[in-house]
């Protein structure tokens, strides 16, 4: 008795070679390559005296961001700051209208992508047609779910925006279709995998009362996961605003338009009042999603 | 369990005006999002438009094999052409410009991230409440902490392509101006969400090692780290 009390257990750290550091050194090794490959060196890190002054140029303009045009307009054009603010608008109502579509893409993939509900069930009580689907269509549709989501977020934005602006021209609904797709696979995903990876005790005594597979996912799964949800899609929402500033170059009249044009007439003091709308609009956001997130995720 | 007293549990469920407010107002934005954008699918249906489209999605298939049978060797002739001519290289570079610049990214967002932190970076990280700290501490923590997300913001609200015009007015043409571009920008995003996850760590594990007596420097390498290196 004393002597099996007398024994204590330390647990001894094992002497392989951790994933974490391997992971690591591959990543070091990749940046060491990478940098070899692409002649990166301190030569070509040092700026010329000419890039030096055209560089402050710009940034000492930060201090006085233009309040208006510097260079005279056609009469009727309204104020900076008033288009400054009319291109936030453009911005947030193409952000927003391809968020909300993007969450609805994303929910409806993300339940057909994830294997919550029908994985794990037990067979005895089910009907031969629920079987049949859990054997046969479940995994079909999971797994070319997670092909679609893939497709759909391995293009980027700008990509899909050059594709709809051939359908649609410089219209809301291609800069939103160019969002909502990549968006709504990324949100797909990660919805998915917040669903496959949620504590599943809610779901288990669900399913021990006897609630169906479709009960169990809605009332077990689904509201475990639904504050995670949201405070990844404000921080999605964030993205597209940023998204949707950046379709402007493109011609699309958000805040990106103004920027780049202001940009290349060298009207330095206009891209930095355009630059710093954006800058405030993000950290609107920002602390809107932190309060969020204060009472959501506990 | 009595209908009534889960009526009462239900009046008793914690609430939040914040929610409310956050949920009323993403829907009245979305709903005046759809209602003043000019949407339709018209411009689809001009016959300029859908003829641009018939062509772009036309010039899709790959130029040799247009208006003739599919040919596996035309194929292959035409997939090698392609990469020996600028396709490998191009996708070398874009891999190394992407794998050189998020490990930019990384360690400057790792950088970032604890002076960007809410629970760490005040003047008693984790114990705050039992250790009230002098009004110059406080604010000289509350204007880091400030400072360092300023930075993140800035950030990454400037777009990559803004960011890499001034790189390369800068720095003239080398893979530089890309590398710093997309690190600076990534920066930004890792930053914050890296942020976020020391803020949401377990609490009492901290505060604990804080009694205990640990510096900060302890605490984040000690406990900080190895729970966030694996984290989402």
């Amino acid at each position: 008795m004393s002597e099996r009390a007398a024994t204590i257990w330390i647990p001894v750290p094992p002497t392989r070679v951790s994933v974490r550091s391997l992971v690591v050194g591959l990543l070091v090794a990749a940046a060491i390559l990478s940098a070899m490959y692409l002649h990166l060196g301190p030569g070509t890190l040092t700026p010329s005296l000419a890039g030096r002054r055209a560089a402050a140029e710009f940034f000492v303009r930060a201090l006085s961001p233009a309040a208006r045009y510097e260079s005279d307009v056609m009469p009727g054009t309204p104020p900076l700051l008033v288009t400054a603010l009319r291109a936030v608008g453009v911005t947030v109502v193409i952000a927003a209208s391809a968020m909300s579509l993007a969450v609805v893409i994303g929910l409806l993939l993300a339940f057909v992508a994830s294997n919550a509900w029908w994985i794990g069930e037990r067979a005895g009580a089910q009907s031969l047609w629920m079987r049949l689907l859990r054997r046969s269509v479940a995994p079909i549709a999971y797994g070319s779910a997670r092909v679609v989501m893939a497709l759909m977020r391995s293009t980027h934005e700008l990509l899909w925006a050059v594709l709809f602006l051939a359908a649609f021209g410089l219209s809301h609904t291609a800069a939103v279709l160019a969002i909502a797709i990549p968006f709504g696979g990324t949100l797909g995903k990660v919805f998915s995998e917040m669903i496959d990876e949620a504590p599943r005790d809610a779901a288990e005594a669900l399913r021990g009362a006897g609630a169906a597979p479709l009960q169990v996912f809605f009332f077990g799964l689904f509201p475990r996961v639904f504050p995670d949800i949201c405070a990844y899609t404000f921080y999605r929402f964030e993205c597209s605003l940023r998204a949707s500033a950046v379709l402007g170059f493109f011609g699309f009249p958000t805040l990106g338009y103004y920027i780049s044009a202001s940009f290349e007439n060298l009207h330095y003091g206009e891209v930095w009042t355009y630059l710093y709308t954006l800058i405030a609009l993000v950290i609107v956001v920002d602390i809107w999603s932190a309060g969020l997130r204060r009472r959501l995720v506990v | 369990m009595t209908d009534d007293a889960i009526r009462a549990l239900y009046r008793q469920r914690p609430r939040s005006l914040y929610l409310r407010v956050t949920a009323a107002a993403a829907a009245a934005i979305v709903a005046v999002s759809w209602w003043s954008g000019e949407f339709s699918l018209d411009a689809l249906a001009s016959e300029r438009r859908l003829r641009n489209l018939r062509r772009f999605l036309a010039e899709l298939w790959p130029h040799p094999l247009q208006g003739r049978d599919f040919d596996l060797s035309v194929a292959w002739q035409w997939t090698r052409q392609i990469l020996a001519d600028r396709g490998l290289a191009a996708a070398g570079t874009t891999l190394a410009i992407s794998i050189a610049a998020i490990v930019l990214a990384g360690i400057l967002a790792a950088l970032l991230a604890l002076p960007a932190a809410r629970s760490f970076a005040t003047p008693e990280p984790f114990v705050g409440a039992l250790r009230p700290a002098g009004a110059a501490r406080a604010a000289w923590w509350k204007a880091l902490q400030t400072a360092s997300r300023s930075v993140l913001v800035f950030a990454r609200a400037v777009p990559e392509y803004i960011w890499a015009f001034l790189l390369l007015i800068l720095l003239g043409p080398s893979a530089w101006p890309a590398v710093l571009a997309l690190a600076i920008h990534n920066a930004g995003i890792l930053g914050k969400l890296a942020s976020e996850v020391v803020d949401d760590l377990e609490r009492a594990p901290l505060a604990a090692l804080r009694a205990a007596g640990a510096t900060r420097a302890q605490i984040a390498v000690n406990a900080i780290v190895p729970a966030t290196a694996g984290a989402r």
